[in-house]
């Protein structure tokens, strides 16, 4: 209807009042004008229309309003115009901004509700998902403790290395990839290829992105890898572990595996202390460029590291070094299979050296066997022969069964059990030979009439309390108790068999204590390697104080200690080969057995045990081979001479000042 | 003229009813009588007045440096606060610089610490020696203090040097 379109404005300009609006005035009824007839209405009809409007002119000028009176332009005067304006149907002005006033408050409270819900209730997740774009996480590496030496010299160590590994879905062309770090990495590419095609998890079947191609490289050579700028290789953080003397005393360090987790010696047993934690430096970074860098007073936070624990031995480096070489240098010649030397200093129980053979480089274990892995001076089990000689004589003095000067009457030979047990020295059937004379002559016969008199449980008790059928404790993972048989285990035999050291199960290192035991006045001293642990602070913590007890009165110690001279001294003896020139020394030697798979294996494990100066002993040192064939004088005495050498010289102990005395053999 | 006391002080207090009479709307109840006296002693009391209501002398505070002094405090709030923002984000690349630069030392000196270490482990001091042409030495002898007396007799070396050993 066309007066409902009329709108309100034309009134408003027709008429304004002084002072009052058309609101005021109320709608005004302009039926009431006078109509201007006497001047024709301009019509405006666009030109395209122009014909329509020509047609039409008296219909359309029938719609009121501005759309339907286009002022034409043509001058034609037209009729006046019978105009019939219905009156305009006003606006409720106060509706209509009630309502806008509604409407627009209800936009405004939409958008404050929003507003409150994503500022309130959302922010936390929008905020926390916008961080996470923009968070770096920085390793913090916390390297695996050190092991040093007892002067604190690195025996083995980590260093800052890198990984380099590959994503097999970047390589577009694994021959040139390989090619080119061939060289750098030094593995073949053939090696190389395999690591680089494309492959897919068996358990998930999602593509492998990550390859490793080696650890632990240097970081110069990480550098230049990452020089060739290939997308597919990463190059990241990593540790390596360093032995700087390679196979010093790696016997007894042990090896860790790929993670640095310890797989052998001590690595392996005190794992968790060495172990350190990786910490983590989360912080928050610019967009791109030289602004990728935390913002200061942005989020950081920082986890620190827990670097491991250092463990410092009391192993001192240049006697190691030394024993390990005399040792591997004499027992190349006599084909041994294994040979252990122990270096112990007597009053302490501390472990100055303790070399295996054959052994490994750490840093390259996996050329290595198995085998050469083991420290064979506490993990090889033999029957000890002779040198359990000194056991049975110390309890015989302690018990009183013989005095220092007794004489025991022996034969070529005795029968015990239907065994028959000879002397390698043998004297005529009668002779009264002195306990300096058994040792020299390492006299079975002799032997096995004392611990007859002294008896088998007196025997068991003080194998007991010289610690053997017990594992030390020292700290070497793998360490073997040994055994020793009860009396009433004992057969016919063993009361021949177990005096000489046959039968008797027992470690390297259980047999170096004995004599150490000897050298420290009776007071057995429980054997130790660590010495203190080192925290990441730098605060070192010495271990606890090694366990000891008295097993034979100082006065016996020293009068067994005379007893054993002999065994160098004598020009006949067995120990001659042991001999120093300057020192006096006290030792025994020995010819064990060992025992594989059930039953005594071929060869001997010849072994010298000795201690020196012989009047007032500082170390003991124990050499043990097994070889196809050879007494305990023939091949670990000349060992002997030369450790004992180098260890009282590098230790400054003066020579002996007195002189050893007269021995008598047979009375 | 009409007009209400600003302020009743104890002095114009007996004159309200008047004041109240005139101030009648249109000054209907007031004759001419009262006119005259009431404009004579407005005359009066108007002098009077003035001179006990006006009020104090403006304090003449000149606001323009108090002005001057706030803006220039605000902007040098605000020039300090940048600058100190720019201080503490040029500080922060610096630090990260040099914490760069730290671990790099770091590696620098770990390297160098294990080359030093494994130079002077006992097996590369033993061929370094050997390569000199050093030869182990024999058993010492001991002179013994104080009394001067020797132990053992002092040797030359009998070792043979290391075939590779230079010169």
């Amino acid at each position: 209807m066309a007066p409902k379109k009329r709108s309100g404005i034309g009134d408003a300009r027709a008429y304004t009042p002084r002072g009052r609006t058309v609101r005021d005035t109320d709608a005004i009824d302009r039926r009431e004008r006078p109509l201007r007839t006497d001047t024709p209405v301009r019509k405006s009809v666009p030109p395209q229309r122009k014909a329509v409007s020509a047609r039409k002119a008296v219909p359309a000028r029938k719609k009121p309003g501005r759309k339907a009176t286009p002022p034409t332009r043509s001058r034609t005067p037209i009729k006046p115009p019978k105009i019939v304006v219905a009156p305009p149907r006003l606006g409720e002005p106060k509706r209509r901004l009630r309502l806008a006033t509604a409407v627009s408050l209800l936009l405004f409270t939409i958008i404050g509700l929003r507003l409150i819900h994503l500022q309130l209730t959302d922010a936390p997740a929008y905020a926390a998902t916008g961080l996470k774009d923009r968070l770096v996480t920085d390793d913090l590496p916390a390297p695996r403790g050190s092991i040093f030496d007892r002067n604190g010299n690195v025996l083995v160590h980590s260093v800052e290395a890198r990984l380099i590994a590959v994503d097999p879905e970047l390589v577009k062309d694994p021959g040139a990839t390989a090619l080119a770090l061939q060289p750098l990495l030094g593995i073949p590419a053939s090696e190389l290829l395999p690591k680089l095609q494309k492959s897919k998890d068996e358990l998930t079947g999602k593509p492998d992105r990550f390859n490793f191609l080696k650890r632990g490289v240097d970081i110069e050579e990480a550098k230049r890898i990452q020089d060739l700028k290939l997308p597919e290789i990463i190059v990241d953080h990593d540790e390596r572990r360093v032995a700087p003397g390679d196979d010093l005393a790696a016997n007894l360090i042990g090896f860790t595996g790929t993670d640095l987790n310890g797989l052998g010696g001590i690595e392996a047993r005190f794992d968790e202390l060495l172990r350190g934690q990786d910490g983590k430096f989360v912080f928050e970074v610019g967009r791109q460029g030289s602004l990728r860098q935390a913002i200061p007073g942005g989020y950081q936070m920082t986890t620190p590291a827990k670097p491991g624990s250092s463990l410092k031995l009391t192993v001192d480096r240049d006697v190691q070094y030394m024993v390990q070489r005399i040792l591997a240098d004499r027992m190349r010649g006599k084909d041994a299979t294994w040979a252990a030397a122990v270096v112990l200093d007597i009053r302490t129980g501390e472990v100055v050296a303790q070399a295996s053979y054959p052994t490994y480089s750490v840093n390259n274990y996996e050329a290595s066997k198995v085998s050469e892995r083991g420290d064979m001076a506490t993990s090889a089990v033999m029957d000890p022969g002779s040198i359990h000689k000194a056991i049975v004589l110390s309890a015989a003095l302690q018990e009183g069964v013989v005095r220092p000067d007794s004489t025991i009457e022996i034969a070529p030979n005795i029968r015990k059990g239907g065994e028959n047990y000879k002397d390698t020295h043998p004297f005529p059937s009668g002779t009264q030979i002195t306990l300096p004379g058994l040792m020299a002559y390492s006299s079975n016969v002799a032997t096995i009439k004392v611990a007859e008199m002294l008896g088998p449980q007196k025997l068991f008790d003080y194998q007991r309390k010289f610690g053997l059928g017990e594992a030390t404790g020292i700290g070497i993972p793998g360490e073997a108790a040994g055994l020793v048989q009860a009396p009433e285990n004992w057969s016919g035999s063993s009361h021949g068999s177990i005096p000489i050291g046959l039968g008797v199960a027992v470690t390297p290192l259980q047999m170096a204590a004995v004599y150490a035991t000897v050298a420290n006045d009776g007071v057995w001293v429980q054997p130790k390697i660590i010495k203190e642990t080192v925290g990441p602070d730098g605060k070192a913590s010495p271990t606890a104080p090694a366990n000891s007890h008295r097993v034979i009165s100082p006065e016996n110690a020293a009068a067994l200690r005379q007893i054993m001279e002999a065994v160098t001294v004598v020009d006949d003896a067995t120990g001659v080969t042991a001999r120093l020139a300057g020192y006096r020394i006290s030792g025994k030697t020995g010819t064990g057995l060992q025992v594989k798979d059930g039953k005594y294996a071929l060869g001997e494990v010849a072994s010298f045990i000795g201690m020196a100066p012989a009047d007032q002993p500082r170390y003991v040192i124990g050499v043990f081979a097994h070889t196809p064939g050879g007494g305990g004088g023939a091949i670990a005495g000349p060992a002997f001479s030369a450790m004992m050498n180098y260890t009282l010289r590098h230790f400054k102990v003066p020579p002996t000042s007195t002189k050893p005395p007269e021995f008598v053999i047979t009375a | 003229m009409t007009w209400a006391p600003l302020r009743a002080s104890p002095h114009t207090t007996g004159k309200v009813p008047q004041q109240q009479k005139r101030s009648l709307p249109g000054g209907r109840a007031v004759t001419d009588e009262q006119k005259i006296e009431v404009l004579e002693q407005g005359s009066e009391q108007k002098e009077s007045r003035l001179r006990r209501l006006a009020p104090p002398m403006p304090v003449a505070v000149v606001r323009t440096p108090f002005v001057i002094l706030v803006i220039m405090t605000v902007i040098a709030g605000v020039v300090g606060i940048l600058v100190l923002n720019t201080e503490i984000t040029e500080n922060a690349f610096k630090l990260s610089a040099m914490r760069k630069e730290q671990v790099l030392l770091d590696e620098r000196e770990q390297h160098l610490k294990q080359l030093i270490s494994s130079y002077e482990s006992p097996g590369s001091l033993a061929a370094a020696a050997a390569k000199l042409g050093l030869v182990e030495a024999g058993p010492p002898a001991f002179i013994v203090l104080p009394d001067g007396r020797t132990i053992g007799v002092p040797k030359p070396a009998t070792g043979t040097p290391s075939i590779t050993s230079q010169d």
